[in-house]
Parts: structure tokens; sequence; C-alpha cells
């Protein structure tokens, strides 16, 4: 055909040809055994509605890399980092994937930060066998992407029941509300949990209160009917800012009940802007800045120098998943990806810094992270302290 | 050489979706509707093909299902709002956006904000080029048939428009359903690209990544869309050293555009290129006279 | 109850009041007033607690700082494309429209580069505590004293315009600037006043919400960017006292939507009112006709 639209439609269909014959996939270069430095790929949301979780942990990774390092490396030889930024966006989280598959000098990935960013882009790291720890997707369906997907963080499910039946119990609660962001994946396991766990121990339900966090910007009209029914406890799973805001208004209202948080209530920030009426809020973490070993100590002493902030629990995830890299290798002759599967298989958990984790087989082959023992903490001058 | 580029096949398929969606603004865009409700029947294809993969149903019905609902769905939207135009318009498929995206939170069955995974990876770079290319050579066709010519008309004015005999409301439905009908497949794509899907994908957000692509690329013409898309897509990939300042990249990017040059790039490549102009067989712009000249539109 | 919504009226009537007041006379939907509101209320948190300012001090600078950035707006996005002399509804409406929005995204960015990704807040000491008991309700000091600025506000603004020389060289020059200039009026003038007070308006605005809910960080504008524009069109896209109305209205849904509906739905409720009413009645309630194929 000679038409010029026909023509046209050739140059766009050349297009995809030119990119497929061009980009076969770089030199895969040999596997890195008994090289000097063990590379690993951080892949985390750096930029975009991502960037308040992907910098915090990008710190905690590059932390542990340089104490690791300091102390001699994993058996000598020190660890280098590819590190990209893919913006909190499933494809740019998939093309990065692409892009270190076939690198075979890359021997695993932490990352990355969004759980749908994993479901885009950690089936290509299965495919390739590379290892991937994810260290901050909670979303349920993780694990099963794969066996090579190591969770390292504690998703929400595997925390919050623990947090919901110590407050139970200490306070002899028999009635309870439960609030949560009907908009975010995170809040809803997190109110899943919490309703589950209460139900479980005989504990009434006296209101679910949904809300769409984007949208809602005053809380009271909630908290009065809430307040209504008399309950012995308030259990708030939020999203992100709105939990100071509702903190506020609770106590504006008169609600004096103790309140238990989600993940998202361990953030300084939040406790900050919420001030005075933070005071006794109590929050389940593996992570403490308060636990006392001296690996913790290095780390809260070091990260608030380098970076001139707090260190977060998510911070503290990152941090760990670098030495989980370090203990799963350390036995290995060669750095290669099937050493680093080998050796994560073979752990059954770790303790570095914050709550023993134990990786507790979900059928198939496949494991999850969870805790025996959540840190329980209470928030008091807008810091967290372990829990009297 | 695309390597260098950052164009890799995750991104090829980025890019074909990205066209696609952009299409499917260009349909009523092209015709001067301002109807901006394309990420309301994204979502209705992703999560049709997202549901009936994830419960061992093909994704060809999934794909019909999507269909069958956006197209009665946006007539629908267009003859509820048919005397509204401009802002107004806007405003209320921008509400019905809303609107997708909260019922598909408040409803269970839907997996509300937990989203659906494990949806299969089951579109190639290949497949979804093609498809652009389909979507390409219908508005190839389109645009030079008398369809085409009275979006044309509709879009520099309504009254002009109906003077020379074009039925504006048929048209009106028909770009809408076009609309529909591309956005719906774009969500099938990304569904069976990314393999899951949430409802915060398919908001506002989406439509200014979709708006810009089309006004960067050349609003008036339907290949603008589809150059858009692909700059768009991979400016990521391109700026990758400045990725802290990606808002004042977006952002500065589409008001150069607006500013200097509003026909985006295909119409500064059509205006620099009168030669190329007329080999491609489109006038720079089509005037009302050659216009009245063919009577029934 | 009731106090509740005026509360809320109060805030969201404030950013509704800028954002109509640049439509009817610019006859542009300015994209970048929520950025502007949430620049603002990130501005006010920064300097009462890095700068350690007092918040009278900041409350001055951020209202002055939200007329510079509106006013910086329209010299940007809007006037650019005003000196051309367009014509059609591409140039006059959707083009100004667009390039606000992506001045929007550029204030965004800047958002997060000078003020960080971290939420901010006011520091306790210069967050008013006060609460005012009236009847068998309270509420906050600060919300009872921002409402009341807003319905004062309201009113002046539409006295001004209605009786002064100046609002009356405001609506020829929004009605048309053409036959306006004839008549000696500085049309650019009028427009970059009127700018300026709704940004001072957003700056209002995001202040009242910071002093209520004492939480924000560069993604609070998305709280009112879409919300915003319910407010507006239920008033009538133009018209002052209709922000007053519009907001009242929306925060009535909001808050006894909380209170009555199922958990959940309210936000439902507020769309499918906006566009009922865009479908039944679109110049809101103290809008004119609009008519068919009009902006």
């Amino acid at each position: 055909m000679k038409s010029p639209k026909a023509r046209f439609v050739g140059a766009i269909l050349a297009v995809p040809a030119l990119a497929a014959a061009s980009c076969g996939g770089t030199s895969a270069g040999a596997s890195n055994g008994g090289g000097k430095t063990v590379k690993i790929g951080v892949v985390l949301s750096t930029s975009g509605n991502g960037a308040v979780f992907g910098v915090d942990q990008r710190n905690g990774v590059n932390l542990a890399v340089k104490m690791i390092n300091a102390g001699g490396g994993i058996n000598g030889r020190l660890i280098s980092v590819d590190f990209r930024d893919s913006a909190y966006d499933k494809t740019q989280a998939q093309a990065i994937f692409a892009k270190m598959a076939p690198d075979n000098s890359i021997v695993g990935i932490i990352g990355p930060t969004s759980s749908a960013e994993a479901f885009a882009a950690d089936p290509l790291a299965v495919s390739a066998k590379l290892p991937v720890l994810a260290i901050s997707n909670g979303s349920a369906g993780v694990p099963q992407i794969g066996k090579y997907v190591h969770r390292v963080g504690v998703p929400e499910p595997m925390l919050l029941p623990g947090v919901a039946k110590a407050v139970v119990a200490r306070d002899h609660i028999t009635s309870a509300a439960v609030m949560y962001a009907s908009n975010d994946p995170f809040a809803l396991t997190g109110y899943q949990a919490f309703s589950k766990t209460l139900k479980d121990a005989g504990v009434k339900i006296t209101d679910v209160v949904p809300y769409d966090s984007d949208k809602t910007v005053n809380f009271t009209p909630q908290l009065q009917t809430i307040k209504g029914h008399h309950p012995q406890a308030l259990f708030v799973a939020a999203k992100s800012n709105e939990g100071a805001v509702i903190l506020r208004q609770a106590k504006q209202t008169g609600l004096s009940i103790p309140l238990v948080g989600n993940l998202s209530f361990t953030s300084t920030a939040l406790l900050q802007a919420a001030g005075s009426a933070a005071n006794g809020l109590i929050v389940g973490a593996t992570w403490s800045a308060s636990d006392t070993s001296a690996l913790n100590q290095q780390f809260v002493a070091q990260y608030q120098q380098a970076y001139d902030k707090p260190a977060t629990p998510l911070a503290a995830t990152a941090f760990n998943a670098v030495y989980v890299i370090k203990q799963a290798l350390s036995s290995a002759t060669t750095d290669s990806r099937a050493s680093l599967e080998q050796g994560l298989e073979q752990m059954p958990g770790y303790h570095f810094i914050g709550s023993a984790v134990d990786f507790v087989s979900v059928g198939n082959g496949l494991r999850d992270a969870a805790t025996a023992d959540p840190v329980l903490l209470q928030a008091k001058d807008g810091k967290l302290v372990p829990l009297g | 050489m695309l390597s260098f580029l950052g164009v890799n096949d995750p991104v090829l398929l980025g890019m074909a979706v990205a066209a696609v969606s952009a299409l499917s603004f260009f349909a009523v865009f092209g015709a001067g509707q301002f109807n901006v409700s394309q990420p309301g029947f994204v979502a209705v294809g992703a999560y049709s093909v997202g549901l009936t993969t994830t419960n061992h149903m093909p994704i060809f019905v999934g794909v019909l299902i999507g269909l069958a609902i956006s197209l009665p769905l946006a007539a629908f939207l267009v003859l509820v709002t048919q005397r509204l135009s401009g802002v107004y318009l806007a405003i209320a498929t921008l509400a019905f956006v809303e609107l997708v995206q909260e019922i598909i939170i408040l409803t269970p069955a839907l997996k509300g904000p937990l989203g659906i995974y494990g949806i299969p990876l089951a579109l190639s770079p290949t497949s979804a080029w093609l498809i652009v290319v389909a979507v390409c050579l219908v508005f190839a066709q389109l645009m030079r048939s008398r369809i085409g010519l009275a979006m044309v008309l509709l879009r520099e004015d309504v009254i002009v428009a109906r003077g020379a005999g074009v039925n504006d409301r048929r048209l009106k439905v028909f770009t809408a359903c076009l609309s529909a009908t591309l956005a719906s497949a774009a969500g099938a794509m990304t569904a069976l690209s990314t393999s899951y899907i949430s409802p915060d994908e398919f908001s506002f957000a989406l439509l200014i990544a979709i708006m810009t692509a089309v006004i960067v690329g050349g609003s008036e013409r339907y290949w603008g869309a589809v150059i858009g898309a692909v700059i768009m897509t991979d400016l990521p990939e391109l700026t990758r050293a400045a990725s802290d300042y990606r808002p004042f990249m977006t952002g500065g990017i589409l008001l150069v555009a607006i500013l200097l040059a509003p026909e985006g790039i295909a119409g500064v490549v059509l205006r620099g290129r009168p030669r190329l102009a007329r080999r491609l067989n489109v006038s720079p712009g089509i005037t009302l006279a050659k216009a009245l000249r063919r009577q029934r539109v | 109850m009731t106090l509740d919504i005026v509360a809320l009226a109060g805030i969201y009537g404030m950013y509704a009041c800028g954002l109509t007041l640049v439509f009817g006379v610019l006859e542009v939907l300015n994209l970048a007033h929520a950025a502007t509101f949430a620049f603002c209320t990130l501005l006010a948190m920064y300097l009462t607690t890095t700068q350690a300012w007092p918040l009278w001090q900041a409350a001055l600078i951020t209202v002055l700082a939200g007329a510079v950035v509106a006013i910086a707006i329209d010299r940007i996005a809007f006037w650019p494309l005003r000196r051309r002399g367009a014509v059609t509804a591409w140039g006059k409406h959707i083009g100004p429209l667009l390039s606000s929005l992506a001045l929007a995204t550029i204030l965004l960015g800047v958002d997060q580069v000078a003020f960080g990704l971290d939420p901010r807040h006011f520091p306790d000491r210069v967050l008013p505590t006060a609460t005012l008991h009236l009847g068998s309700g309270a509420i906050p000091l600060v919300s009872a004293v921002s409402t009341a600025l807003f319905v004062v506000l309201v009113i002046a603004l539409t006295a001004a315009l209605r009786k002064t020389r100046w609002g009356l060289e405001v609506r020829a020059v929004a009605e048309q600037s053409t036959t306006a200039a004839l008549f000696g009026v500085n049309g650019e003038r009028r427009f970059i006043e009127t700018m300026a007070v709704s940004g001072a308006l957003a700056a209002l605005a995001g202040l009242a919400y910071g002093l209520t809910f004492n939480i924000a960080s560069p993604d609070t504008s998305s709280q009112l960017d879409v919300k915003g524009f319910a407010l507006v069109v239920l008033g009538g896209l133009g018209s002052v006292p209709g922000s007053l109305v519009g907001a009242t209205v929306i925060a009535a849904i909001e808050v006894s939507g909380a209170k009555w509906l199922p958990h959940g739905t309210e936000q439902l409720l507020v769309f499918g009112v906006l566009f009922l009413l865009l479908v039944v009645r679109p110049q809101g309630i103290f809008g004119t006709k609009i008519a068919a194929g009009a902006r």
C-alpha cells in the first residue's frame, strides 16, 4: 500500500518492532561467583505519592549497608547498591525489574514500596529466579506471587491481632467501636484484623465506621455517634494524616476511652500534630526507638545524625532487610541468586532490631512474616514509649 | 538504541495503554466535548477483565462485559448532560468519575480498596501495539469521513455545525461511545499488563495524565494523542536523574504546551511542514467554506 | 450538630468564595486554587514552627502570600492567553483551565521542595484551644471566628460588587472586557485585584483549615480540589452569596449524612448531588441560566 496513511501506520508499527529487536536484553554477565562486591537492587518510591515512605526506607537501607560494610561486609565481600526510584508507579517498577532481571550481578532486590507495584513487578523477578525482599508490601496475596518473593516486613493482619488481644485483656474490654479508612487497603485489612480478633474475644462491637480519607475532613459527627453508644475502647485503622485529626476531635468530643491505632499511628509527624490528644494512644509495632539493644541504639543514633530526623518503623524494616541478606549469604561460598534464595529459604526468621520475626508457612511451600511478640507502645508527649 | 531511552517491554506496554487512553479522550475532545469521564470507563474495563480472569473465565468475556457496561452507560451519561458544555460538562463528568471510584470502594464484591491481584499478565507489547495501530487505522478513516468533518465542525462552534446540518446530539453520543469503548479497552490492557488494579488508579490524577498527553501531543490530530502518550510515559525514564523535580517537569511541559504551542507537537509538525501536511492529505484547518460545500454531514 | 455544620461551612465557604469569584470575573475555573490553599496552610505552619513566628504575624504574611501566588497564577497562566485576544471556548475557558492545572502541579512541587514531604502542624503554643459553648453544643473558637469572618466577607464583597464604583467596574469587566475598556475601565487592574482577593480567601481558608485540623502536607490540596467544584456549582458559579449557600449545603450533607446514612456513604451523596444538580439545574441556586453551548 502506498497511501501516506499506510506509510504513517507503518512507521507506528516499526516502533515496537525496533524496540523488540534492539532490546533483546542486556548481555547477561556471568554469575558473580566469589567477586569482591555483592550487588543488591533497591527499588523504592522516593518521588511521587510514595515518597513519604520510600525516602525513609532508602535511608534505612543505606545506613545498614554502611554499617555492614564498615564491619567488613559479608565475610569480606562488600555490599554495593543499585538504587532506582519507582515513583509509586506500577509500570516504572516493572520497567526497573525488567532491567535488573537479566543483570546477573544483582543477586537480590529490596522493594518495591507499594503492594500495587509488587503485584506488577515481582512476577518478572520470579521468572528470573531473582529473590525479592518485600519490606512494606502488606497486601494479601503478595507471598503467593512466587517462592522468590520473601515478605520480610510483618503485615498488619499478622501484627494487629496481638495488639487487640493485649488491650482487651489489659483493660477488660467488653465493647468497642471500630473506625477505618475505607479507601485504603491497609486500613481495610487493619480493620478486618481488629474486627475478627474482637469478635473472637467476645467483645461487642458497638459501631463500625468506615470513612473516605481523601474526602473527609471532619470526623466529629462519626465520633459523636460512637460516643453515644458508650464503647469501652475505640480501634482506629487510619490511612495517614487524618489519624491526627481523629485523635484531636475524639478528645474534643469528650471521648475518654482507650484508643488503639494501626501502623499509621506510629508516625512521629502524626503524633506531634495530634499533640496532647495523642497521649494514651496504644499502637503495636515490630520496632521501637526505645529498644535498648546495641544494634538498635547504633541505628537510632546514626540515623538521626545522618538524616537529621528520627528513625521510623519503615526505615527499621528496610534496615533489617539488608541484614537478612547478609545472614542468608553469610554461609554461602559464592554470591549468586541461587545461593541467596537458598539462604533465605533456610532462615527460620530473623532478629536484628525490633521484635523477633518468624517466617511462617502459609502453604504451597510459601512463607510469610509474623511475630510472636509485637512491641506494644503508648503515645506520650509526641513519642512512643513502651506500654506500662 | 531504544534501551538507551529506557524502553523495554513494560514501558512499551505502558505506552500502548497510555496511547489508547489518550485516543479515548481525543475521541470526545476532538469533537469539542469536554467530557472527562474516561477514568470511569477505564475502571469499568479493568474491573470487568480483572474479576473475570480471577474467577476462571476467559479474557474475552471480561472485555465483552466491560463493553456491555460501558456503552449504554456512556450513552446515558451523554444524553443526561447534553445541555452542558465546557466547564459544566467537565465537572459533571468528573463527578461521574468520583462516583465510580466511590462505588468500587464501597462494594465488597468488587473487593473495594484491596484491589484485584493475580490478574494474568497476558498482554504482550506486540499485541498491545497492534491494538494501538488498529485504533489509529480506525481514526484515520474516521477523521477523513463525514463524521470526522462533523467532529471538527462541532469542535469549532456548535451553532455553525448545526447550521451545516450536523446532528450534534447523535454525534455526541457517537463520540462518547467511541471514547468509552477505547477507555474500556485501555482498562482491560492495564489489568492484563500490570496484574493488579485498585480504585485509586482511576482518579482525577489519571485524567490529568491523559489530558496532558493529548494536549502536549496535539489535540487536533489523533496521532498527536499517540505521540503525547509515548513521550509522557517515557518521561520518567528520560529524566531519571531529576526525579525529585518531576512535578516541575510535568507541570512545566503542560504549561509550555498551552502557552506556546497549544496545538501540541502535531500542530508544530504540521505548521512547520506544509508539504508534509499535504502528503498526509490533511489541511492545517478545514475551512468553513469547504465544510459548507459538503452539504450533508 | 448545627454547630459542626457551621464550623465546616466557614472553611468550605472561604475556599468556595475565592474560586467562584475568579470564575465569575475572569470566566476561568482556577484549578490551582486548591494548590494555593494547601501552600498557604503549609506556609503558616512552617512560619510558626521552623521560624517560630507568632501566629498573627504568620497569618498576615500568609494572606499576603496567597494574594501574591494568585496574582502570579494569573500572570503566568491566564494573562498570556487573554493577551492573544482569544475568542473561542478553548482560548477563553479551556486553555486557561489547563494552564492553571499545570501551575497546580508545579505549585505542589514547590510545596514538596520548600516544606518537605512529612506532614506539618502548628505548634501547641499558637494553637487556640478555646471552645465556645452555645446552648447544648460546642464549637471551637477558631471555627466560630472563621465562619463569622466568612459571613462578613461575603456580605462585604457582595455589597462592594453591587454598590461601589470598583464593584461596578469589576462586573463590567466580567461581562465584556472590551466594551468596559472603551469606558475607561482598567480591565487588567480589576482582574489582578480579583485574583488577589481570591488568593487571600484561599489563604484564609487554609488558615482556618490548619487551625481546626492541625495537620497538612503537600497532598492536602486533594481534599478540596474536586469537592470545591461541588461547592461552587451548588451556589452558582460566579455568585459570591452562592458560595455561602453552597458551602452550607455541602457541609450539611456531609455532617448529617455521616450521622444518618449508612456509614461511609456520605461522600457518595455529595457527588451524587453534584451530578444531579448539573443535570437538572447547572446554574445552581443563584447563577444565571446558562445558554446551551456556552463555555
